[in-house]
């Protein structure tokens, strides 16, 4: 059991249940039923969570919490306790008692409701000791949960209180912080154990044989790799196992990809109190976000009981019991358990749909994705009415970039024309933060290179239900969406889907080939020829299964099959049965056929390991025996076969043959395919000098075919020399390299710093150094001079001191790399408080702007304001050049305690005089007949410049013109006459008359 | 303007020879406009006169076959230094006015009577020797021949018309001092051009 963590939206959680028995159930309430499969209990009538067995007077007891969360609520809904009982569960007879047991029944300190994850033991006394967590009623405790034990003399009740009051709380036996729930409890004679603890914190303590009576102070317990909840201790040969839900998350765990989700693991340990080993994981997340360990034996057969969201109507808060057989690894010291093999086993859904995104390969740009969401959730075809971050695939994390993408990879070339898309967001579009739908976003395949899709109807981006996309159909392995985020104008949001389906273009009909199979071959082909014009492609099947009495002795037989993207219905074959023996006379060697398959790039790369199949064929429709081989390595045989695979790996150029032989030994020809991977991305660097920026690349398999760069939000160009910065502001240029087989690698980016060395005028706060005297965590002092001001700041858009120690006076400061004539500042305050309440974020009473004379902090005079709504602006009475300026602001108080200070922007105004810095003389000429355009530029400007002057007639670029210092040049227009027209001088058009020499 | 003329010998790389130069005096020249000039006189107090003059220093250029490839056949030298100096004063200079050197070649005929080559086929570049130190004296773009690609907007026309050696954009700023400009001259011919020995005339003319 496990509280929600995070943000989830739209709890609607209203009105309990009023319907519950006034006293306890009794087990006359009752009902038996069948089991057929897992879960126990199936049709969604009653969902049962947090199984604990017991093994007791002959039967299997599981006792469960109820879950009774409506479909849309995000909460655990949980008033009561039942049990369900068998005598054996291989046989299926159930007895149900649904309600055995409500907290505020039975334990008078307690609150109804949250009757989470218990356990029932027999005490040393014969009787039923039933430890629960229960919610205290009159707790002044941060955290009200508590262990209370129940008693009876049966195992179905009545049910007593053991203790009057809690057993374990925030404060009994001694107090702690952690939240106390979860209890497992072992019995050695007169010992009892108990462990306990959610949130990654167990604790242990050991009772008396009255079962309430500490005898030990409680214990932290360690040693439990990735442990969150739901303990289980039990013990077996004279070992000690605890397992338990872990949530170690992320791609390489070995207990799950998504930390919403839990494995169950576990440890071992010669005593009851540890020391505890990890030893692994025994079961993989289960279809609902928690997980819970029940482990007992009876009747000599090991079970383990936990719950799911497998039954009809299911979902993460309406849970069922499941149960599954246990095997040990007795060959290991200690002994281990196998992992459990969940039932039944996850059948393909055969029904005809378009859709074929279930079938593809994902990959998403946002690698390793945030632990809190689930790259399936994508592509599972299930969308929740009420999904958690695991249900989806999301990109948030603290900053987060313009364009995001999912992309799907299938084996062999797809017809497809239609896309429906579930988008999902916590905020509105445009305020740059959290998950928003993106601001637009396109469907592209690949053809060598990523192109759009061909007439899309339209790229919706609602987040209520699925957003529709049809194109012109297209053939091809990839596809893939592209999001350009929502923003702000100054961050972006996080984009978030949960389901993507791609739908197949349909073909006008699809007809099952003739099928051939040998006596006791079970296996189908995996594809069938689909028709779409003149195209023809192999699409996958999947057929019904085929039984052993179908291919028992020649003759024939049909079958039903689901073709991939095939919505109209589904196709029957006819399959004939041969004898293999039947060669007489058979001289006609097979044909073997290779494909490759893999994630394909250009010019005929691939960018990931590739699958090289040979299908083979034979007249006689028997089966044969392929000799595959790849490089120098020997050839791999595969008998009684129709297809073989090798998998080819490693950046490189590779061959694979292959032959196949026929029951009668006429061998094929050999059949070469080229392989050819480069699943690297290329490298580039970049280095700033002198304001430009040199990038270089390198990519050792297929070489770089480009480098792209863009400055700031510009467009990409491909990269033909040093990158200049367009004007002497600072820039960032974003870069990245894309290798000849079409990887692309991940941008990289490199900061030209502003050019200083002109006058300066304007805003020139962003080219400050901005440093704080606080700043809190969750605001950014760099959000000063961002240069962006929204309307609805999140908190890192600010400059703000909440969290520190709030004194009377804080102050903010811009450096710069030189002084600087400054004639004004403005800045704008924030605030969530009022003034006077000595709290939060308030309006402050005053401000001044301070200026470093090279000796002490000199205060500027002028008028300053102090809103939160509008710029304060100070102009300044005389400018004050100084490359240090401070901003002090006295906060608000209430006579004890001040208000912290926050500005969302702070802008200092520099006035340089900027004189012309060229001199520019543009003059048509006449010189023996002819015209000419004669352009002289002079530099006004302190420093050498280099000069480029461009017109109709030619251009010339002179080198490093010393100040004072003409360029200047005639250019020849070989006419008598000369329109008028411009010249352009360092990216100036200076305009000249028409002339004509012709007179 | 003022003309100087500067024979030119292209050799074929079977029969080189540097040929005797025609020089033609090397003082200033009247324009060759004729007119009846009415003749007066009046004699105010000694003052030397300035003059805007143009020198050569030398008289004719051998150009020797260098970076030929299969298609054309390429001849390359140097133009003598060409030196304008302006000795008047800023009262003898017409206001807003600037000097210019032009230069157009005659084609090239051959001496034993081979086909001539059009004076398209000679290119050059010109180069600044010294330009002072005001930067408004600057050498002319460089011209290209009819068998290359343009350089600069419709450049590729040879020394047929005059084309601008060096100028300055106004004469006042730039008076006296001396500036000094050669060229690198380039003959290109298809390479399938009769041997022998050829020859042509650049004019150079001093315009203001």
């Amino acid at each position: 059991m496990r509280l929600l963590r995070g943000a989830v939206a739209g709890l609607v959680a209203v009105g309990l249940l009023v319907t519950a028995p006034a006293a306890p159930a009794r087990a006359a309430d009752s009902y038996t039923f069948t089991s057929e499969k897992n879960p126990i209990l199936s049709d969604g009538s009653y969902y049962s969570a947090d199984p604990a067995p017991l093994v007791d007077g002959g039967n299997l007891y599981i006792y469960t919490g109820h879950d009774e969360a409506g479909p849309a609520v995000n909460d655990f809904i949980m008033n009561e306790w039942g049990a369900f009982r068998t005598a054996d569960p291989s046989q299926k007879d159930w007895t149900h008692f649904p309600s055995l047991m409500r907290p505020e029944n039975v334990f008078s300190w307690a609150t109804p409701g949250r009757a989470y994850a218990g356990q029932v033991v027999k005490g040393p006394d014969g009787r039923y000791y039933w430890y629960v967590p229960v919610s205290e009623r009159d707790s002044t405790a941060a955290n009200k949960f508590a262990i209370g034990v129940a008693v009876s003399d049966t195992p179905t009740g009545p049910w007593t209180d053991h203790i009057g009051g809690p057993l374990i709380s925030q404060r009994v036996p001694t107090a702690n912080t952690i939240e106390n729930i979860d209890p497992t409890i072992l019995v050695e004679g007169q010992r009892v154990f108990l462990y306990w603890g959610t949130f990654g914190q167990l604790r242990l303590i050991e009772l008396a044989a009255d079962m309430r009576t500490p005898v030990t102070t409680q214990q932290p317990v360690s040693g439990l790799t990735g442990f969150f909840e739901a303990s289980w201790l039990f013990k077996r040969n004279g070992t000690y196992y605890l397992a338990y839900a872990g949530n170690n998350a992320g791609p390489t765990s070995a207990c799950t990809p998504a930390n919403y989700h839990a494995c169950i693991a576990y440890a071992t340990a010669t005593s009851p109190t540890g020391p505890w080993t990890y030893r692994g994981t025994v079961l993989t997340p289960v279809s609902s976000t928690t997980s819970h360990p029940g482990i007992v034996e009876f009747n000599g057969q090991w079970w383990m009981v936990y719950h799911t969201a497998d039954a009809v109507g299911g979902g993460h808060f309406r849970r069922s019991v499941a149960i599954d057989r246990l095997e040990w690894d007795d060959t290991q010291s200690p002994p281990r358990m196998r992992q459990v093999v969940q039932t039944p086993a996850k059948q393909a859904d055969r029904t005809p749909r378009a859709n074929i995104a279930q079938a593809a390969k994902v990959t998403v740009s946002n690698e390793p994705v945030p632990t809190q969401y689930w790259v399936k959730a994508l592509n599972d075809e299930i969308v929740r009415a009420n999904p958690l971050p695991p249900d989806m695939w999301g990109t948030w994390t603290g900053s987060n970039p313009p364009q995001q993408w999912v992309q799907y990879t299938w084996d062999q070339p797809m017809r497809i024309t239609g896309s429906q898309i579930e988008f999902w967001n916590d905020q509105p579009q445009g305020t740059g933060v959290g998950v928003a739908a993106p601001a637009r976003w396109r469907i592209q395949y690949w053809d060598g290179q990523w192109k759009d899709v061909p007439n899309p109807s339209a790229y919706p981006t609602g987040t209520q239900g699925f957003q529709n996309t049809t194109f012109d159909a297209v053939t091809t392995t990839q596809v893939r969406a592209v999001f350009d985020a929502s923003t702000n104008g100054s961050t972006y949001s996080a984009v978030a889907v949960e389901e993507w389906k791609v739908l197949a273009a349909q073909p006008a009909s699809v007809t099952a080939p003739a099928i051939t199979v040998e006596v006791g071959e079970t296996d189908l082909p995996g594809t069938v020829p689909v028709t779409f014009g003149d195209e023809t492609l192999r699409v996958p099947v999947s057929w019904d299964p085929v039984t052993a009495a179908d291919v028992s002795a020649p003759g024939t037989f049909t079958k039903q099959g689901s073709v991939l993207g095939y919505a109209a219905g589904r196709i029957t074959a006819t399959v004939t049965v041969i004898s293999p023996g039947d060669t007489e006379g058979d001289e006609t060697p097979p044909a073997v056929a290779l494909t490759l398959s893999g994630s394909a790039g250009a010019a005929g790369w691939f960018r990931s390991s590739v699958r090289v199949r040979a299908n083979a064929s034979d007249d006689r429709g028997g089966r044969m025996s392929i000799a595959l081989r790849t490089d120098s390595a020997d050839p791999v045989v595969t008998p009684d076969t129709r297809s073989a695979e090798a998998t080819v790996t490693g950046d490189g150029q590779h061959t694979v043959t292959a032959t196949a032989t026929d029951r009668a030994g006429n061998t094929s020809a050999t059949q070469t395919a080229a392989v050819k991977i480069d699943a690297t991305n290329p490298v580039s660097a970049g280095t700033v000098a002198d304001r430009r920026v040199t990038v270089t690349a390198t990519d050792v398999t297929s070489g770089v075919d480009r480098i792209e760069y863009t400055i700031g939000t510009g467009p990409w160009t491909a990269y033909a020399g040093p990158i200049a910065a367009p004007d002497a502001a600072k820039h960032t240029v974003t870069f990245r390299a894309l290798d000849r087989a079409g990887n692309l690698e991940t941008a990289k980016s490199v900061t030209i710093p502003a050019d200083l060395s002109g006058p300066l005028t304007g805003n020139v706060a962003p080219i400050a150094v901005p440093t704080a005297s606080y700043t809190a965590g969750w605001n950014s002092v760099g959000a000063l001079n961002d240069d962006a001001d929204p309307a609805n700041p999140a908190q890192a858009q600010l400059w703000g001191t909440w969290s520190g120690t709030r004194p009377a006076t804080q102050w903010v400061q811009y450096d710069w790399t030189r002084p600087i004539r400054l004639t004004g500042a403005e800045l704008k305050f924030w605030r969530d408080s009022n003034q006077g309440t000595g709290d939060g974020v308030a309006q402050p009473d005053s401000w001044r702007l301070q200026h470093w004379d090279g000796a002490a902090w000199q205060d500027i005079p002028g008028t300053y304001g102090t809103s939160t709504t509008a710029f304060n602006t100070v102009t300044f009475e005389q400018p004050v050049t100084t490359a240090r300026l401070r901003a002090t602001v006295s906060a608000n108080g209430n006579g004890t305690t001040y208000s912290a200070v926050a500005i969302t922007e702070w802008r200092v105004f520099a006035g340089e005089s900027a004189p012309p810095q060229l001199a520019v003389t543009v003059q048509p000429r006449c010189i023996a007949g002819k015209a000419y355009v004669a352009v002289q530029v002079r530099n006004d400007h302190t420093a050498p410049l280099d000069i480029e002057v461009v017109t109709a007639y030619g251009k010339k670029v002179f080198t490093q013109i010393a100040p004072g210092a003409n360029a200047y040049q005639a250019f020849a227009a070989r006419a008598a006459s000369v329109p008028s027209g411009t010249a352009t001088v360092n990216s100036t058009a200076t305009t000249y008359p028409a002339l004509s020499c012709g007179a | 303007m003022i003309r100087r003329r500067l024979p030119i010998a292209a050799c074929s790389v079977l029969a080189c020879s540097v040929l005797a130069a025609t020089a033609l005096p090397a003082a200033a020249i009247a324009d060759p406009g004729e007119a009846e000039v009415e003749v007066t006189v009046d004699i105010t107090e000694i003052k030397e006169p300035g003059v805007l003059a143009l020198t050569v220093a030398g008289t004719s250029v051998a150009l020797q076959e260098n970076g030929s490839d299969l298609l054309v056949r390429q001849f390359t030298g140097t133009l003598p230094t060409v030196t304008v100096t302006d000795t008047r004063t800023l009262e003898e200079i017409p206001a807003g006015s600037g000097w210019a050197v032009l230069g157009s070649s005659s084609d090239f005929t051959g001496t034993a009577g081979q086909a001539p080559i059009s004076a398209g086929h000679l290119g050059w570049k010109p180069r600044l020797i010294d330009g002072g130190d005001t930067g408004l004296v600057s050498e002319g773009e460089e011209v290209v021949t009819v068998l290359d690609d343009e350089t600069q907007p419709g450049n590729n026309v040879g020394l047929v018309d005059q084309e601008l050696l060096v100028s300055t954009y106004d004469s006042a700023e730039v008076t006296g001092g001396a500036y000094t400009v050669n060229a690198g001259l380039n003959l290109r011919t298809p390479a399938d051009v009769a041997a022998g020995s050829y020859r042509a005339t650049l004019t150079l003319s001093l315009f203001e």
